[in-house]
């Protein structure tokens, strides 16, 4: 059982880089609302290279923005679209040495995989499963052994409908030529770990039950894991709505990032919501949960908070008015 | 503690929707057609809403058709085709105007309407309005065509359950970028957001609840 205690304070990370919005090339783009948006547009997602190269996807400026380590910046890598004919990207990874880049076509929900070397991303691999179905591909997964998505069910195409489907995860491998990946993703009986192990996570319900698998050998095992919500410490557990998003293979085992906010809106009120990181062992054994920093800034937009650099190392990004934050636990 | 929000609040005003002083694909294409409906179903608000969701964006407009294309493309704020996400969700609700009237109203989607509310009027609704913030918004409280909904953004819930990631189905009015989208999101989890309902909801197996017992039994013979 884990708890989490809502008068905790977030634990302290490391400071890496903060990369402020403006016009010019070397900013990050911010479009604000409402005129075109009704949330703002910010990155939406990042990435941690070899030797700690920051890569931001840059939505408004419709491009990956590269940094060093300490947020200079480097270049661009562009061909992105950022209009509602083309799919829009939703989230990059590293992997083999290159930086991949997921998008979801703007009419289905699906997973579309360019490799963004260089100075211009690749050419568009559309995916599909074994079965010709379009997958619903949220997230990559950083750190997993080869390039890995997290599959949510069919795209809602070709009689399909949303909210159906395999779930779990997919393998996408390495294409020919110019193509990033293959046209067909596999499906893993979990994500794979350095080990040769595959561990899955999945969310059972939103009143804060996980389950999580581990595979090995053609044994699998699970195991469920559950939290409550404490309004401070030594309080009795109110109901919540627990959200476990954007799993990260680390250190052999799993990082999840997690956001709560109570489920009555009066508790919401008094005592606020909050985000925790996760850490679990190969053997499913809670490593590290602490409340991670957050800023008061309507960052919806933003699909991918934390994620696994190449050094191993687990960065959260945060996003407030004036730019971009990279933070190091 | 609430976050506090570093964006501009829609206007608590009622939306009404200026005469545009140009031709535009508004003025050119959009018309005048409405009637008065006794019940809604979210299945009907659903298949509303999903007609909407190729289409395009418009800040605080109201009319949209089914050819799954902007037809307004790179022209934000011209009185262009698609709704914005308030908008949306008063059409797909069927909701009527002035603000606060109760009763329902089937919109065309070719007819430009933006409705009475705001996201933020969803958000904060008063006492009386035809819809209500729910006490809690676990997703065992909420249902399908239920709103997430904050001040600034509102989107309908796709389906009931959420995905393996734990995030929501969303059908929303995502932006000039996006035009109107389903999506996965994590609204739920946002301590801004709370969840909304339309009232007087008819349940979609209306008619056919339930069905009378015969006054007789069958009889059936076994040979």
């Amino acid at each position: 059982m884990l708890t989490a205690d809502l008068s905790e304070p977030p634990a302290r990370w490391d400071l890496v880089a903060s990369i402020p919005f403006g016009p010019a090339e070397h900013q990050l783009g911010l479009e604000l609302p409402p005129q075109n948006t009704p949330l703002p547009y910010v990155p939406n997602s990042f990435a941690v290279g070899e030797g700690g190269v920051l890569s931001f996807l840059d939505f408004r400026k419709n491009r990956v923005a590269h940094y060093t380590a300490d947020g200079r910046y480097v270049g661009q890598t562009t061909g992105l679209d950022g209009d509602r004919l083309h799919p829009h990207g939703t989230d990059l990874a590293p992997s083999g040495g290159r930086l991949y880049l997921l998008e979801q076509d703007n009419f289905t929900l699906s997973g579309i995989v360019r490799r963004g070397d260089g100075l211009r991303v690749g050419p568009r691999v559309p995916v599909s499963l074994p079965d010709g179905a379009r997958p619903l591909l949220s997230r990559l997964v950083p750190g997993a052994r080869g390039l890995v998505a997290v599959l949510n069910g069919y795209a809602g195409t070709g009689g399909h409908e949303i909210g159906t489907g395999p779930t779990g995860a997919v393998a996408l491998l390495p294409g020919a030529g110019d193509q990033a990946v293959r046209e067909v993703a596999r499906p893993l009986p979990g994500i794979p770990l350095a080990d040769g192990t595959f561990m899955g996570f999945a969310q059972e319900t939103v009143d804060g039950r996980a389950t999580l698998t581990h595979v090995t050998s053609g044994r699998s095992f699970s195991r469920s894991l559950q939290m409550r919500v404490v309004p401070e410490a030594g309080a009795a557990p109110f109901p919540a709505a627990v959200g476990w998003f954007a799993v990260l293979a680390v250190e052999r085992g799993l990082g999840v990032f997690i956001m709560l906010t109570p489920a009555a809106q009066e508790n919401v009120e008094r005592h606020g919501g909050g985000r925790w990181y996760l850490q679990i062992s190969a053997g499913g054994d809670p490593l590290v949960f602490e409340r991670v920093p957050e800023t008061r800034f309507a960052d919806e937009n933003v699909v991918r908070h934390v994620t696994v650099g190449a050094d191993g190392g687990v960065y959260l990004m945060l996003v407030d008015r004036e730019g971009v934050t990279v933070l190091r636990r | 503690m609430r976050k506090l929000l570093g964006i501009a609040v829609v206007a608590a005003s009622a939306l009404v929707l200026p005469v545009p002083a140009e031709a535009s694909w508004v003025s050119e294409h959009c018309f005048d057609d409405h009637n008065v409906v006794k019940s809604w179903k979210r299945a009907d608000a659903k298949a509303y809403a999903t007609v909407a969701a190729w289409e395009g964006y418009e800040y605080a407009g109201g009319c949209w058709n089914d050819n799954d294309r902007d037809d307004t493309p790179n022209a934000p704020d011209s009185f262009g085709e698609g709704p914005d996400c308030s908008g949306l969700v008063f059409k797909a609700w069927m909701l009527r105007l002035p603000k606060g009237q109760t009763g329902g109203m089937w919109w065309n989607r070719m007819e430009n309407v933006h409705g009475s509310y705001s996201s933020t009027m969803f958000a904060t609704a008063e006492a009386g309005w035809p819809f209500f913030v729910l006490p809690e918004k676990d997703r065992m409280t909420t249902a399908y065509m239920d709103a997430m909904a904050r001040k600034g953004h509102i989107g309908l819930l796709y389906v009931n359950g959420g995905t393996s990631s734990g995030t929501d189905v969303i059908v929303h009015a995502k932006g000039d970028a996006y035009g109107t989208v389903i999506s996965e999101e994590a609204y739920r989890f946002d301590t801004d957001y709370v969840a909304v309902r339309r009232r007087g909801w008819t349940a979609d197996c209306e008619p056919q609840c339930s069905r009378p017992l015969p006054a007789t039994p069958l009889l059936v013979r076994v040979p």
